[in-house]
């Protein structure tokens, strides 16, 4: 079987250590004789997006999230919203996310506009939320939670429309605005989070998933054989076991 | 009595809440001046070189105490530093690394002679923030105080280059490697992913003093041709390994030569002789075999250490530390932004040891670098992993432990206990 990840912007859009996240989708794949070719898609690239079974955009510096949401208006809104439409499973961090929404309003400066592929806004805020954060997840209705973890931050504070769901409900952290305890967005099969770590390593059920319904979209219903994924998940047990124990420990210093 | 640590920064801390206005107190006791170095990487060594170079030409110098670079430090340092009090001046220079996130606030309480920026690149997105407002920061600094000071910038890395497009030409000095002569290694001295694609109106600047005609030898060092107003200073021999050393080098020197010595007289015989930073490529003997620690703190950092250990020759077994406390950064996704693939272009190594409090973390990087079939294992005890690492030595195996920060000061004096010290 083989599959086509659209990798956007990826030296731009790319502080965090988020390319960990394609690394792992193609490590994965790979595991099950899955052909993962990824392409970059840069500034200026305009072609259609149907083609592509996965895709991903990561976070970037400031300055760079305003040259990218130019080209994004420009160059790829209408193909982006048509392949997310038809079931592109897409994963979008941080800046991904803001720049997927309807707009990112600074608390400073004029209004960056968003492709409006995911029904939510980001309003600026005053300071950085900077931390680990644990969220439970529930991919498919009737399915078993998961718990995903990761790390944030962002001075954004993200509110979800309509139209739009959360990835999850926060366990633990500030999510995407520290009131209504939501953690990121989806829409069809696009995911955008405000989790780094990078987050699929960590969390190989979530990447795994993301595998499971792009292959759907494009071969129907597949199995995927399990990995030994025991490194995976005592790493992140391990981590959430010792985020839940620093956040009792500060609300008992309280 | 306090048994200080490793950047202990604490009796400043003690002192400033009952003095709060000690530091303009201590300023002008310094006859000469303050020289600053501050920057992501090679603070600690280009501070070591210059210390090293002043004393050298005959000056009194303080400088930091065990590294610590946070105000209330540098506090400390003086403190400790067993000065006369009651003397008028209290040394010829005062040269201290600082925090580049405390830069900022303290530069106009210090006015020092001079500012070294040896680089720029991400590190601790969490505790640093983005390199460009760092680099922001630093241009907001400058134009406000009017630029008195001296700045010394690393010529090759173009986020430095906008900080010495705002200092006046007569002001400031560009220390790098001069291009042709880095070639293949040079990409991995700066950072260079970030804005590739975009233009971002930098030109590399003229290099005022430079390094070329480069050749490394591990961990013998490096020899290269120094030139600076046209007089070339052949064969120095720099014992400290790695090109990225070279950088720091030129970076004392340039500090050297617009302050007390245009013809750099004695640069040689300090760079021949000057030993390794606590924690930085420095070599261990336990029971035989050569241990080496190695810290690496951000992935410009890490990625220079791999490029060094290509010419390593022989077998080796590789412990990785990585601690998250707060003065590493919390966030440890740093480290797949760096370049592990090419560890693994590294002859003979036998295997891969994870260890320290993100260990899985570690692990899993290292699982999804395409690694080799050698055996890889987690362990979240430092110490024991190293026992047992030791415990499969094979005569002419070296053991060589790459340690973030904290996971470095913690290690190091465990391994000062079970080993000698090697020359």
């Amino acid at each position: 079987m083989k599959l086509k990840l659209a990798y956007f912007y990826p030296t731009l859009m790319n502080l965090y250590g988020d390319r960990g996240n394609v690394r792992t989708l193609a490590e994965r794949c790979r595991g099950r004789e899955i052909e993962l070719t990824i392409t970059e898609i840069g500034i200026g690239d305009s072609s259609s997006l149907i083609a592509y079974d996965l895709a991903f955009f990561g976070g970037g510096q400031d300055k760079e999230q305003i040259k990218i949401g130019e080209d994004l208006m420009r160059a790829k809104a209408g193909n982006l919203r048509a392949a997310i439409k038809d079931g592109l499973t897409m994963l979008a961090v941080c800046g991904g996310l803001q720049l997927l929404g309807n707009y990112y309003r600074p608390l400073q400066g004029p209004l960056l506009q968003g492709i409006s592929a995911l029904d939510l806004r980001t309003e600026g805020g005053a300071w950085l939320a900077i931390g680990n954060v644990i969220v439970q997840a529930e991919l498919e209705p009737g399915k078993k939670a998961i718990q995903m973890v990761g790390f944030e931050n962002h001075s954004g504070r993200t509110y979800l429309g309509p139209e739009c769901r959360p990835l999850g409900r926060v366990v633990y952290g500030f999510g995407n605005n520290g009131e209504d305890r939501l953690e990121g967005a989806r829409s069809f099969n696009c995911f955008g989070t405000y989790l780094h770590g990078p987050l699929l390593p960590k969390n190989p059920d979530f990447a795994d998933y993301l595998i499971t319904l792009a292959l759907a979209r494009k071969y129907g219903k597949v199995d995927l054989p399990p990995l030994d994924d025991h490194l995976e998940v005592q790493t992140r047990d391990y981590v959430i076991h010792r985020v839940k124990k620093q956040y009792l420990f500060q609300k008992v210093r309280k | 009595m306090l048994k200080l640590g490793e950047g202990s920064n604490l009796p400043g801390k003690i002192v400033l809440k009952l003095f709060p206005d000690l530091l303009p107190v201590l300023v002008p006791r310094f006859q000469k001046g303050w020289i600053l170095i501050t920057g992501t990487n090679g603070k600690t060594t280009t501070t070591k070189i210059t210390v090293a170079l002043f004393k050298e030409y005959g000056f009194q110098v303080v400088t930091n105490a065990r590294g610590a670079n946070l105000v209330s430090g540098i506090i400390t340092s003086i403190l400790l530093a067993k000065l006369h009090p009651t003397r008028e001046f209290m040394a010829d220079y005062a040269i201290f690394e600082i925090d580049e996130a405390v830069l900022s606030k303290s530069f106009h309480q210090f006015q020092p002679q001079i500012l070294v920026v040896t680089n720029f690149s991400r590190d601790q997105l969490d505790r640093y923030g983005e390199v460009d407002s760092n680099v922001n920061k630093i241009i907001e600094l400058l134009q406000k105080t009017g630029c008195q000071s001296k700045i010394v910038l690393n010529g090759n890395d173009p986020n430095i280059a906008r900080i010495g497009a705002v200092v006046p030409p007569e002001n400031r000095i560009y220390f790098g490697i001069k291009e042709e002569a880095g070639s293949s290694e040079f990409g991995l001295l700066v950072e260079q992913e970030i804005g590739k694609g975009i233009e971002t109106g930098l030109e590399t600047p003229e290099l005022d003093i430079l390094a070329e005609e480069i050749g490394a030898d591990y961990l013998k060092g490096s020899k290269f041709t120094l030139v600076y107003r046209q007089r070339i200073h052949e064969a120095i021999h720099l014992k400290l390994p790695g090109v990225f050393n070279i950088l720091n080098a030129l970076a004392a020197a340039a500090i050297c030569a617009i302050e007390i010595d245009p013809d750099l007289q004695k640069l040689s015989a300090v760079l021949n002789t000057v030993e390794p930073s606590y924690g930085r490529s420095e070599r261990f003997n336990y029971r035989g075999a050569s241990v080496f620690l190695f810290l690496v703190k951000n992935p410009v950092g890490f990625n220079h250490i791999i490029q060094l250990l290509n010419q390593a020759q022989g077998n080796k077994r590789i412990l990785l530390l990585l601690n998250d406390l707060t003065a590493d950064g919390k966030d440890v996704s740093w480290i797949w932004d760096v370049s592990l693939e090419n560890l693994w272009k590294i002859s003979g190594i036998k295997e891969v040891v994870a260890s320290g409090a993100r260990a899985g973390d570690m692990a899993l990087r290292v699982k999804y670098s395409s690694p080799p079939a050698i055996p890889q294992t987690v362990d979240y005890s430092p110490q024991r992993a190293f026992r047992e690492l030791a415990i499969r030595l094979e005569p002419g195996d070296d053991l060589l432990i790459l340690a973030n920060y904290t996971s470095m000061i913690k290690f190091r004096p465990y391994l000062l206990k079970v080993c000698r010290k090697a020359e």
